[in-house]
């Protein structure tokens, strides 16, 4: 189990599968335990148990 | 701190009362002084609507058309004050409860599941049976999953509010109930709850622990002179933010609403209310204003949008109550610090905030920053 | 007009914040032809049915990160860094308040943030209380333009530090984009008036009853003042004057003369 944005779930062990299984689109940034993982990184990254994930993008803001 | 300077505050309050001068206050424009804020109080004849104007004003300009929403969890009921007007005083024969921490993770994922990311997470008080670690494990538990974890739980000492803030906390909520400092003494008879100044301290003993935001108000209907409860409010929120300038001060003004208390109390009626809101608004334009379940669905939805920022939605007042339960009257038979008056679901609320203009905002942080 | 390496025909910059719903904003900038947006970063949940504003700025927009939020330099950085990631723009407005009862910009924690963002390659555009030596540190660091504010966010009362922007807008060699407080249509006219490159207006949009359409009387306001400042605005006067109060008398001598060679 891994914790997204709060919420407990199972773990999707990469980004891709993350994304795919919780909904999320394209257009987010990833943050594993306080540390941005860049676009470029996702594919290599591992998911482990535990982690706690952010899925950030934009709202309004000025 | 406030409780040196709260007595020039009183002293500033009686003395405009006995001058009992009518002064014409202009609040178009800019800040009103506290002098000010005591006479529009104190003018029983008042132009409400243009004065709601006003603080529907000030409100969007500085807070834009969202409304933030969250809700409490009252993790464990015990108590050993004896305050008269509570539901949970050491001397109402109720039966206690605590939730062990399995049952605490999981209320916070059921309330997480409404799509609330900002939780108050209670307690009444019980050095022994809701101890520091104790609060401090769910508070850590909470952060988790929530970006707001604040607490409504008894007065701390500074050290203390620092170990939370290490486990996650993010503010503190703490009502002075009544800031009459004698009326405070009848009402509390027994238990730490009785030390005045210790209570009325505690939020600067948070700030200085690097809270990010803190809560404070009065318990509406316990003191009969409404005017001084709103005015001390005020001047106390205001204390706090230009003593600690980054933290964020919101007010609030439950009402005591049910017969769950025992010592008489003063229905403040819904005009009056409205006018509290819009001074408070017009006196502290960046403050938030949070209002609770205690009010009515009619109340709430047309407040949205004069003056309020936070609402809490979904809430339940007893012990845990979000995790559903096969057997539905076993919650209606749980003990309640209050009686909820508006019992609509997160979903619901949302709709209203969107019928209205205005849009639901559910995380005020950006991410899990410690 | 160029900015930071991008060629605008809008001088109208938006805020998103304080929006009752994000739909509008297609509309909205679509109808003022406003090219670039900023944009605050969140957690987001999708399981819901809540609106992602993404889905509603078209592609061709430029977006402009706002690391509102932030208290210290670290924190915007980070938020900036995230945002970066979110969608392909290097745009970064860095704001960074201490104090929530004004949101006032604290220049020194911007100043830091800027630097360091610069470094990293982002246009970065700094949010600051308006004042000429932070200004020039900003220019120092990198900054891509400097975005004093007009007035306290919020407050709708126009450009009340005039005589703090200007001497920046004279002396720093970068585009000044007054940000805050532009509350009226006349008053991003005057920002423009005074020479600055571009204006953002963010809360008078936002909350107005129709925000699509003072979006477009922003707009129209932004080119009508940025029209007159290049042709050159005119000096303005106490008194009423002839044309030539000064040098008059020589054509006088020189038509005395002639008439008397008439005669």
């Amino acid at each position: 189990m891994i914790v997204i944005n709060g919420k407990k779930v199972k773990n999707p062990r990469n980004i891709k599968n993350l994304l795919k299984l919780y909904g999320f689109p394209l257009n987010v940034a990833i943050v594993v335990n306080g540390k941005l993982i860049k676009k470029n990184d996702w594919s290599k990254f591992v998911i482990k148990d535990n982690d706690v994930i952010d899925v950030l993008s934009f709202v309004g803001g000025g | 701190m406030f409780s040196d300077i709260i007595i020039e505050k009183e002293k500033t309050y009686r003395n405009l009362v006995k001058e009992n001068r009518s002064r014409i206050i202009d609040y178009s424009d800019g800040y009103i002084s506290e002098e000010d804020l005591i006479s529009l109080l104190l003018n029983t004849d008042i132009d409400l609507e243009h004065l709601v104007m006003r603080s529907k004003q000030i409100t969007d300009n500085f807070f834009g058309k969202a409304i933030l929403l969250y809700a409490p969890l009252y993790i464990a009921d015990y108590c050993v004050n004896g305050c008269l007007y509570c539901g949970f005083s050491a001397k109402n024969k109720i039966a206690r409860e605590r939730l062990e921490f399995d049952e605490i993770d999981e209320e916070l994922m059921a309330l997480k599941a409404l799509n609330i990311d900002s939780v108050v997470i209670l307690t009444g008080e019980d050095r022994i049976k809701s101890s520091l670690e104790y609060i401090g494990r769910a508070v850590e538990m909470a952060r988790k999953y929530f970006s707001e974890v604040i607490v409504e739980v008894y007065p701390l000492e500074r050290d203390e509010y620092a170990y939370l803030v290490d486990k996650g906390l993010t503010g503190v909520t703490l009502y002075q109930e009544t800031y009459d400092k004698e009326l405070y003494k009848k009402l509390h008879p027994f238990g730490p709850k009785r030390n005045y100044k210790y209570r009325l301290d505690a939020i600067e003993r948070a700030a200085n622990a690097r809270i990010k935001e803190v809560n404070i108000g009065p318990l509406i209907g316990l003191n009969p002179d409404f005017n001084f409860e709103v005015y001390i409010t005020n001047a106390h929120a205001k204390y706090i933010q230009d003593k600690y300038t980054d933290i964020e001060v919101s007010v609030s003004f439950p009402r005591i609403q049910s017969a769950l208390s025992k010592v008489k109390s003063y229905i403040m009626d819904d005009k009056t209310y409205l006018k509290t809101l819009a001074v408070t608004r017009i006196f502290l334009p960046r403050a938030g204003i949070n209002i609770s379940t205690r009010e009515t669905p009619n109340m709430r939805d047309n407040l949205i949008g004069l003056g309020i920022t936070k609402m809490s939605a979904g809430s339940k007042t007893s012990v845990g109550g979000y995790v559903k339960k096969t057997d539905n009257s076993f919650y209606e038979h749980k003990n309640r610090q209050f009686d909820i008056n508006d019992e609509r679901s997160v979903e619901e609320i949302v709709r209203v905030l969107e019928k209205k203009g205005y849009r639901p905002e559910f995380t005020n942080w950006i991410m899990n920053q410690k | 007009m160029k900015i930071a390496g991008k060629e605008l025909k809008s001088r109208l910059f938006i805020g998103t914040g304080k929006l009752p719903t994000y739909k509008i904003l297609t509309e909205m900038i679509n109808r003022s032809g406003v090219e670039v947006i900023t944009v605050a970063v969140r957690k987001i949940n999708p399981s819901s049915r809540y609106e992602n504003i993404l889905d509603y700025i078209p592609k061709k927009t430029t977006i402009m990160i706002n690391t509102s939020g932030s208290r210290n330099a670290k924190e915007a950085v980070t938020v900036a860094m995230a945002g970066a990631e979110i969608v392909n723009t290097d745009w970064i407005k860095v704001e960074i308040e201490a104090d929530t009862r004004y949101l006032a910009p604290d220049n020194e924690e911007t100043v830091k943030a800027t630097i360091e963002l610069a470094k990293k390659g982002f246009k970065v555009f700094p949010y600051i209380n308006p004042d000429l030596v932070t200004a020039k540190k900003l220019f120092d660091a990198g900054a891509s333009a400097v975005m004093p504010l007009g007035s306290f966010i919020g407050t709708n009362k126009g450009i009340t530090c005039e005589n703090l922007i200007k001497p920046i807008i004279k002396e720093i060699k970068l585009p000044v984009i007054i940000d805050a407080g532009i509350g009226r249509p006349s008053h991003a006219a005057m920002a423009m008036e005074l020479g600055a490159e571009a204006v953002l207006v963010n809360t008078a949009i936002a909350i107005a009853s129709d925000p699509v359409a003072m979006a477009e009387a922003m707009s129209m306001a932004v080119a009508a003042g940025r029209k007159a400042y290049e042709i050159g605005i005119l000096h303005q006067s106490d008194y009423a004057s002839p044309s030539s109060p000064l040098t008059g008398f020589l054509n006088e001598t020189k038509e005395k003369v002639r008439q008397k060679n008439v005669q």
